[in-house]
């Protein structure tokens, strides 16, 4: 194992992972615990692979990682919808702060886009992840998903569709 | 008849694609601050450090395993082996040994077995 490429290879991707993560899972603690775990696996199995191989690797055990966590919380879901609905009824109030975002926007239009990811069908979730914040090609989603190109694209469209829907009014 | 469904009208392709690369930029909206990039490095190391060691482990288990098989399989044949050796040449060069007492036991025997 080359520990330095490893560790170079790493250092690049852990902000823009952490990024995917928090955008996916919607809280801090959870995504850095993913993002751990992805790094965690990737150095403890697959660290003797060329170094082509590991941003695809990385970001496969990475996606495995958020889907786990949207199935583990499936069941809080309608909860947590609730709560979203009725912060949003109250028209989000002076006091609301989200941490670590750029504009009270951003943090609206991620929160009401993560919110409406958890609830879309586990296939149009990976799809989405893979293809619009990890930027994989179709072939690759394809072959990442184990289906074909034209199944990618029914549940890529699908989840845009959906989540086009949930934004509609926060979107410019 | 083949039911097909119309074709979904260019507004609606481009307004889906300029979705894709506004949602798609929604992530770069979070700060990564000081404090998450320390404990994104401190839980890098620790990957790097945790497979380091546990590279080994594989390889450590399967030679311990060979060697106790290793052990286990040569131990009874040379114990055994010893074992009698080593009773033999007692046998033969303990200078205390009784020999009247040896054939009075190997006499009673033998009567034993002509009476039983």
């Amino acid at each position: 194992m080359n520990k330095d490429s490893l560790n170079q290879f790493l250092q690049s991707q852990e902000v823009q992972a952490f990024k995917i993560a928090r955008a996916a899972v919607g809280s801090h603690e959870d995504a850095l615990d993913i993002v751990q775990d992805a790094m965690l696996k990737l150095c403890k199995y697959y660290a003797d692979k060329p170094e082509c191989e590991w941003p695809p690797l990385f970001y496969r055990i990475l996606n495995n990682r958020i889907m786990d966590h949207f199935r583990k919380n499936k069941q809080h879901r309608n909860v947590v919808i609730e709560d979203v609905e009725a912060n949003q009824a109250s028209e989000v109030p002076d006091s609301y702060a989200p941490e670590g975002f750029r504009s009270l926007l951003g943090a609206q239009q991620l929160t009401r886009l993560t919110d409406a990811l958890s609830a879309l069908p586990a296939r149009q979730q990976e799809a989405f992840l893979l293809r619009c914040w990890e930027g994989q090609s179709t072939a690759s989603t394809a072959d990442s998903m184990g289906c074909t190109e034209g199944s990618v694209k029914t549940h890529y469209s699908r989840a845009l569709n959906a989540l086009r829907q949930a934004l509609q009014d926060l979107w410019p | 008849m083949k039911h097909s469904q119309p074709p979904t009208p260019i507004s609606s392709l481009d307004e889906r694609r300029e979705f894709a690369d506004f949602a798609g930029k929604l992530p770069d909206q979070i700060i990564v601050d000081d404090a998450t990039r320390e404990r994104l490095a401190l839980a890098r190391a620790n990957a790097l450090s945790t497979a380091s060691k546990t590279r080994w482990l594989p390889w450590l288990a399967a030679a311990s395993v060979f060697f106790a098989v290793s052990w286990l399989v040569l131990q009874p044949y040379s114990a055994v082996e010893q074992t009698a050796e080593l009773a033999m040449m007692a046998e033969l060069e303990d200078p205390n040994i009784d020999l009247e007492l040896i054939d009075n036991l190997e006499f009673y025997e033998w009567l034993s077995e002509l009476e039983g």
